[in-house]
């Protein structure tokens, strides 16, 4: 193969990811929170939406379904899990977006996931309580 | 597309604003409801103010922004090619969720 | 010499004979400060004469034996194999780059787009030589360490933004293009500006870090897209000129 052809054919690459380190982790699952949480913005909106639409009535039997189904409450959980993720790690990149924390970005991130972790945990106490 | 720099902006921008806005909402949802289920005259009496509705038109505007574009930053990431029908989608859902929405927020001034 | 042995598993693969890629493991005896790239001369010189990989200094400084070792990107001769503390070793070509052969794979990509970010310095034609900055000026400082980057392409194979876009121009490219624009004698800055901007530029930079953790010269690459994208507003409110 000529170097021209080698150069415009598909050649074949690893695609290994560095796996032992924070930041990918980090970058991993705000990917992850955020589409999930896209998902439930687009559901969530569709469905207050929808029912407001229809009157008080329609609202309040959407309401009633959505609200006394064990299932959805351990979802919302995981749901504001998810926020609390997102907002904390999100919190650590607009740090970085202004300038700061590039020499502390691993400290920064598991300072910002404990406080991010009682959050949750005061979601979780005062859900079930 | 020129306008790159400015979308990122304005996802710092949302992100940062959906810190407290959203903040303050799961707080509503948590801290001051005292019923098991919400009912819409309960949510009424909350939310006929205007700081309430105006908290919640940002709340939808941001949050559409913020989630739509991100989508469309993970699509671009994944290589998509066709980018034109891929930001004509996202707009329409964008816009016409806005539209939904708004128009949910105000049966409760009506 | 001690008695020692490590297992190498070696990522085999000639694309003009090989359907698929295979590993090979070689037993090797550890000697004294050896370094990865010791081990592949070893199966080089006594096992299997065969084995492709590339290497020049040996000393760290060209940067052109690079290797996925163990998890991640690394410089063959600057990893000693005690560091790893492991006494199994997998060696696999640079991520993200065509394969020529075995370990040795194409840098093309990798400076072709180096070349699109005009990795030169453009004088301001009614400069007089020499033009002074400062030393010890902050900007000065931190434009010294960004400039020590030996093109090995470790960071470049790290990015997952890499692996998943091959557009992207990656951190070391972004890297080069932030020491020029930050060079207030250079005469092309704004034009510089443009080309990272542009949506297969600094916008795929999602902060992961993962090019910084493996530079072998410890640059933070991410730290110089930050300072590109902040210019990239500057530039578009016009405050960049
Ligand atoms: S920035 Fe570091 S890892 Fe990347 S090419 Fe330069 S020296 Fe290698
Ligand atoms: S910080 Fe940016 S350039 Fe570096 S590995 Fe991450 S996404 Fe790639
Ligand atoms: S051989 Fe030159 S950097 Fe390793």
């Amino acid at each position: 193969m000529s170097n021209r052809e080698m150069a415009v054919t598909p050649r074949f690459k690893t695609h290994s990811q560095v796996w032992s380190a924070v930041g990918m982790w980090a970058w991993m699952l705000h990917r992850l929170t955020g589409i999930g949480i896209v998902l439930y913005l687009l559901l969530h909106a569709t469905l207050m939406g929808t029912s407001l639409i229809r009157g008080a009535e329609a609202f309040n039997a959407t309401l009633n379904t959505l609200m006394t189904n064990p299932v959805l409450h351990l979802a919302e959980i995981a749901l504001v899990g998810a926020i609390i993720y997102h907002g904390m790690n999100g919190i650590r990149l607009l740090l970085f977006d202004i300038g700061i924390g590039f020499s502390r970005q691993k400290e920064i991130f598991w300072v910002s996931m404990a406080i991010g972790a009682a959050m949750w945990i005061f979601v979780i106490i005062s859900k079930l309580s | 597309m020129r306008v790159n720099a400015i979308t990122w902006l304005f996802q710092r921008i949302t992100a940062a604003v959906l810190l407290v806005l959203l903040g303050v909402h799961l707080w509503l949802l948590y801290m001051n409801n005292t019923s098991e289920v919400i009912s819409f005259a309960e949510a009424k009496a909350r939310l006929m103010s205007a700081p309430y509705i105006t908290l919640y038109v940002l709340l939808l505007l941001f949050g559409l922004f913020h989630a739509l574009n991100g989508l469309y930053t993970v699509m671009v990431d994944m290589g998509i090619k066709p980018r034109k029908t891929a930001i004509g989608a996202l707009l329409a859902v964008g816009l016409g969720l806005f539209g939904i929405g708004l128009i949910s927020i105000f049966q409760f001034i009506m | 010499m001690s008695s020692q042995e490590i297992k190498a598993r070696i990522f085999r693969y000639d694309p003009e004979q090989d359907v698929e890629p295979r590993f090979d493991v070689y037993t090797i005896p550890v000697i004294k400060n050896m370094a990865i790239l010791d081990v592949v001369f070893h199966v080089q010189n006594y096992i299997d004469k065969s084995l492709a990989f590339r290497c020049s200094c040996r000393i760290g400084m060209c940067g052109s034996c690079a290797m996925y070792i163990n998890g991640k990107p690394r410089l063959a001769c600057r990893t000693q194999v005690s560091s790893l503390g492991t006494s199994e070793v997998t060696i696999m070509p640079l991520p993200n780059l065509p394969i020529i052969r075995d370990l040795a794979t194409d840098m093309e990509p990798f400076f072709e787009k180096w070349k699109k970010i005009k990795p030169y310095y453009v004088g301001k034609p009614e400069l007089k030589d020499p033009v002074v900055i400062r030393p010890d000026s902050d900007e000065r400082e931190f434009i010294d360490q960004m400039l020590d980057c030996i093109t090995c392409g470790c960071c470049y194979g790290a990015c997952s933004m890499v692996a998943t876009n091959e557009d992207y121009l990656g951190p070391a490219a972004l890297n080069r293009a932030y020491t020029l624009v930050a060079d207030k004698r250079d005469s092309i800055r704004v034009e510089r500006l443009k080309a990272v901007g542009r949506s297969y530029g600094v916008w795929r930079c999602h902060d992961q870090f993962n090019c910084a953790e493996v530079c072998p010269k410890n640059l933070v690459p991410t730290k110089s897209i930050q300072q590109l994208k902040k210019r990239c507003v500057m530039q578009k409110f016009g405050v960049f000129k």
